[in-house]
């Protein structure tokens, strides 16, 4: 998959909408795009995307399951108030970006809006007036009279962010959504290098739904396809902005974090080390104490246990539209999944071990 | 349906100790299903086994267990301290008369404050038993209180205790009377904690393994001075819920109930309810998958001594799963 | 009517068991020697949340020969059934955390200082000045503040949080750090276990005292049961093996052996107490309820009732906060009927907790009495 192809897929994904709970949209562009990479492909009942390439020899084939999650944050119509909407925010949004911020209002047709936040004299007097602006305070508004609002909107439909992407310097792109469809991208560049591999295990590529609130997704797709392994590919946060908390960032560019924490197996740990300086693929080690806020978290309580893997693309700006990332980290990511599964045999699985 | 109610709202039933709820269930279920169990936390099932192939397996459930508090010291004087069990809260406890399980009462004080603006803690509060000292007190910890109150009606309106949860039960078991065809494999279940987190959905999810599920419970009604012009409010019949806490309602059920309501000509609200004590992704994300949606009684007064609901909104409800469950599903 | 530990100032002391109950039978000296020794070494391995391999290690050797079917599963626990005659009686989970909470190192500055994360709730406030020991080599190292004579006294100065704290293990610069130690690995307190007496000092001793009784019934299970062990990990951050584990084993009813906090401080105008959570020196603590799991009443009934006949004291752990395994065992599969009994503990999540040794043994009596009496109608 050359660079021009991943540009070209990247706009498609991030100029879709798919909001957690509403993945429609985000999957409608994801299946095609696999088809034909894989062998089968289906969707869950809960509406995550599968899909399953064969790898070689005669069966049982061990299963590893490549998770990235379609959904992205965004907002909900709570309430309709005459010609504006009331919104509460689906996944977790900064309330502070939301004034003035273009977006739209999946209704029975998308319609363009803005959320504005009001003058003070138009917020209840016991509000400090230097605080700062809280989502239950906006209006969405769409310019339209009650009578079409009452038409097209109804409570519980969703908001997305309407930031169209855009290429920025050389190698970069920003838009929204990015987390987590970069691990899409991510797992998408790797479906294509294993079609050149002639890999002994099953992939199970899963696009996940409902990340951002639940890790339903996750939890019912490793459920139903029981893998032996499971990698959680999703976003981290990218350094560029002054004064974040020191390590828990990482520079863009130079390749993919590797997780190491109470989420992951420390074998698996060991072989993705090891696959990246055999591969000669840069990356950074990504330490999460206790959780790593991923799909890895839910695959590995499902059932009996699953060893877990979180491998991560640096994004600057997370939740917000203007998320950016660097393709080559995309790119690295992708080919290191693919060195990972290139390598797994038989008996990998005894192998694993804790001590 | 209002003297089932009554019989419901008054019976105590506590988070963790809904005995005398299963008791009354399981008489009204006798003779209506094709099996009744009863699951290692507590839940009733009852099913209706399936008919056509056309038909998926849907659960309905509502919730046997209310808000109360737990005893979690008598202090030298006999005065109990407690714990909440469930969406307790403090300013709705003062002065409150409490019933224990074998039917002894008490009244829950408050301590003097010096702050007396200030919203009353938990810390802060006590049963007052009518004890003179530990020592002669038969009060343990652990032991569960629930308010005492009987059922009463202002107006068509029904008020009492536990009585939005309590309702979604009834309207659980006259939508069970009521069932004649169905191609579905109908699995009711009357659940245990709700009110601490959907524990016993999300064990009974994974028994009974359905594909759809919708989850019953009270739905917060704020159609009262200073609420916000667009409330859910009584007598606008049930709400379908878009979103429950973290649990986003599946679009299509969402569409199902909202369409089928309409083309019913039943009153039915849609609500957005950003928190809940209840956690319907219990069921959602259980083993595969379960295609989930909340449908809610408007209840004024959530979780005091008298909450208040209109009988109108639940007939409506039983109306409404009755269209739905008549015919195969959309999707 | 039976008097509940909450109804005296001070603890019944245990009677000779009377004539209708069951008769507890006391640990031999030796047994009692041996359990002690293995307490101190549990309390002193470095065992953090994901990273539990010493401890996990230290209970692979106790047992080994002496259960069935032990494995370590994905997560890392350790799953074995005890070698008893009966596999007609109910199967029953035991389960013991083997995590600790403790610190990561997430990075290393230029200056060689490591800075680090919590894992689990490790209490904020008692991380200065303490010495730890970094990884699985154990690098010995110190968390230190600003001297005094440095502070600004006046401006009143807020408590420490840890992003301004670093570990210091003596590295002069970032390389000379990173040849000994690395991002990822765990640190510990530096505390050594100590018997005082009836007093019990160490760090981990939540849940290490869990992981040595249950060690002890495995190697000496109760009759009429079949005990299922698994010794969790990951329980601190979200009783992730606990989850896996009731999964696996499908247990008809669980009970959890952990060690619970012991808030029995004087208030501070000298008024009663009354949210001590357990006391030292009152018994084994059953719960009754806590934020994760409501007990079936029969359940509380049934180990209260055990203790009562076999002359073992007891206190109700106050309902309210906290968690333990039980939490997400007994919301596993079609739900399994499952019970918390707990050691109180003081100063848990800190450098450094105390039990009393004679809590701990009535525990261990009460959790064997209550096993070797369970039926099924006492859990449903």
């Amino acid at each position: 998959m050359d660079r021009k192809e991943l540009l070209a897929l990247a706009k498609d994904l991030f100029s879709a909408a798919g909001i957690s709970g509403h993945e429609q949209p985000a999957r409608d562009v994801v299946r095609p795009t696999w088809e034909p990479l894989v062998d089968e492909i289906e969707v869950s009942r809960l509406g995550s995307l599968h899909g399953l390439r064969h790898g070689r020899g005669p069966a049982p084939r061990p299963r590893v399951l490549l998770a990235a999650h379609m959904d992205a944050v965004g907002l909900m119509v709570k309430q309709v108030v005459g010609s504006f909407l009331r919104v509460s925010d689906i996944g977790g949004v900064d309330a502070r970006l939301l004034p003035g911020q273009p977006v739209v209002v999946h209704g029975r047709r998308d319609l363009p809006a803005v959320v504005a936040h009001p003058p003070l004299q138009l917020l209840p007097p016991e509000r400090p007036a230097k605080s700062a602006p809280r989502t239950h305070e906006m209006w969405v508004d769409m310019g339209l009279s009650a009578a079409e609002v009452g038409r097209w909107v109804r409570v519980g439909d969703v908001i997305s962010f309407a930031q169209p992407p855009f290429e920025l310097g050389e190698t970069r792109i920003t838009g929204r959504g990015l987390d987590d469809r970069v691990g899409i991208l991510a797992i998408t560049v790797c479906l294509h290098e294993l079609q050149q591999v002639a890999h002994r295990w099953e992939v199970a590529a899963v696009a996940t739904v409902n990340e951002e609130m639940t890790y339903g997704g996750a939890y019912t797709s490793a459920f139903s396809l029981r893998p032996e392994l499971a990698v959680a590919v999703d976003a981290t946060h990218a350094t560029g902005l002054p004064g974040l908390p020191e390590f828990k960032a990482f520079p863009m560019g130079v390749g993919p974090t590797i997780g190491v924490g109470s989420d992951i197996h420390p074998g698996l740990l060991r072989t993705f080390e090891a696959a990246a300086k055999a591969a000669e693929i840069p990356y950074m080690l990504e330490v999460m104490p206790g959780h790593s806020g991923t799909d890895a978290r839910a695959m590995q309580v499902t059932q009996d246990g699953v060893p877990t893997m979180v491998v991560s693309i640096p994004v600057r700006y997370m939740h917000s539209p203007v998320e950016v990332v660097d393709l080559g980290d995309i790119e690295r990511t992708g080919r290191l999944m693919a060195a990972v599964i290139a390598a797994l045999d038989d008996d990998y699985m005894q192998r694993l071990v804790w001590e | 349906m209002k003297a089932l109610i009554r019989k419901l709202s008054e019976a105590y039933g506590p988070s963790g100790r809904e005995d005398a709820l299963r008791q009354i269930v399981r008489a009204e279920l006798r003779g209506l299903s094709d099996y009744i169990s009863e699951d290692p936390l507590g839940n009733l099932h009852a099913v209706i086994k399936q008919k056509a192939r056309s038909g998926r397996r849907i659960m309905l459930a509502a919730p046997m267990d209310e808000v109360g508090l737990q005893i979690s010291h008598v202090d030298e004087n006999g005065f109990l301290r407690f714990a909440p069990l469930g969406p307790l809260d403090p300013l709705h406890c003062v002065g409150a008369r409490v019933r224990f399980a074998d039917g002894r009462l008490g009244v829950i004080g408050l301590e003097p404050r010096g702050e007396a603006s200030a919203l009353p803690t938990v810390r802060q509060l006590f049963v007052d038993v009518g004890a003179v000292d530990r020592e002669s007190s038969t009060f343990k910890p652990g032991e569960a209180a629930v308010f005492d109150r009987p059922l009463a009606e202002i107006d068509g309106r029904l008020v009492g205790k536990a009585l939005g949860g309590r309702t979604a039960v009834a309207v659980l078991l006259e939508t069970l009377r009521h069932l004649k065809r169905t191609p579905h494999e109908v699995q009711f279940v009357f659940s245990v904690q709700e009110h601490v987190g959907s524990r016993g959905l999300r064990t009974a999810a994974y028994a009974l393994e359905p594909e759809v599920a919708l989850t019953l419970g009270a739905a917060p009604a704020s159609d009262i001075p200073r609420g916000s012009p667009a409330a859910i409010a009584l007598g606008r019949g049930p709400v379908i819920r878009a979103r429950e806490g973290f649990a986003i309602s599946d679009p299509r059920i969402v569409e199902w109930m909202a369409g089928r309501a309409s083309e019913a000509r039943l009153p039915h609200q849609l609500g957005v309810f950003d928190t809940s004590a209840s956690n319907p992704t219990a069921v959602q994300t259980s083993r595969a998958g379960v295609v989930t949606a909340g449908l809610g009684l408007p209840c004024r007064y959530l979780y005091t001594s008298s909450e208040m609901v209109d009988l109108s909104d639940a007939e409506n409800a039983v109306k409404l799963l009755l269209s739905l469950l008549a015919s195969p599903l959309p999707f | 009517m039976p008097r509940t530990s909450t109804a005296r100032a001070r603890p019944r002391s245990a009677p000779a068991a009377r004539r209708r109950g069951i008769r507890p039978r006391p640990a031999s000296p030796a047994v009692l020697r041996n359990s002690l020794e293995r307490l101190r070494r549990l309390s002193e391995a470095s065992g953090v949340s994901g990273d539990e391999g010493a401890v996990r290690q230290i209970v692979l050797e106790a047992i080994d020969g002496h259960a069935d079917e032990v494995r370590v599963d994905a997560l890392g626990n350790v799953l074995a059934r005890a070698r008893t005659g009966s596999r007609r009686g109910v199967r029953v989970m035991l389960a013991a955390h083997m995590d600790e909470v403790g610190l990561m190192v997430i990075g290393v500055t230029t200056e060689g200082m490591l800075k680090f994360d919590r894992v689990g709730g490790v209490d904020e406030r008692t991380l200065v000045a303490k010495p730890v020991l970094v990884g699985h080599a154990r690098v010995p190292g110190v968390i230190g503040g600003a001297p005094p004579h440095l502070i600004d006294w006046e401006d009143e100065p807020s408590p420490y949080k840890i992003p301004a704290l670093a570990i210091d293990i003596g590295a002069r610069t970032k390389e000379e750090a990173l040849e000994r130690v690395h991002p990822g690995d765990a640190a510990v307190f530096a505390t050594r276990f100590e018997r005082l007496g009836n007093v019990l000092r160490g760090k981990a001793l939540d849940d290490r005292v869990g992981v040595a009784t249950l060690i002890e019934l495995v190697l000496d299970p109760p009759p009429g049961i079949e005990l299922l062990a698994a010794f969790t990990t990951q329980e601190e951050v979200g009783l992730r093996g606990a989850a896996v584990a009731a999964h696996a084993l499908d247990p008809q009813a669980a009970i959890v052996l952990d060690c619970t906090p012991a808030n029995d401080l004087p208030l501070w105008d000298g008024s009663e107490n009354t949210t001590y959570n357990t006391r030292l020196g009152f018994g084994p603590a059953i719960y009754v309820g806590d934020r994760g799991t409501l007990p079936n009443p029969r359940l509380i009934e049934h180990l209260a009732r055990t203790a009562e006949a076999a002359g073992l004291p007891y206190q109700y752990r106050q309902p309210g906060g906290g968690s333990t395994d039980a939490a997400a065992i007994h919301l596993a599969r079609k739900g399994i009927p499952s019970i918390s009994l707990s050691v109180p503990g003081r100063y848990l999540h800190t450098p450094l907790s105390m039990i009393f040794f004679d809590d701990w043994r009535a525990s261990v009596s009460l959790v064997r009495a209550a096993l070797a009496r369970l039926r099924l109608d006492d859990i449903r």
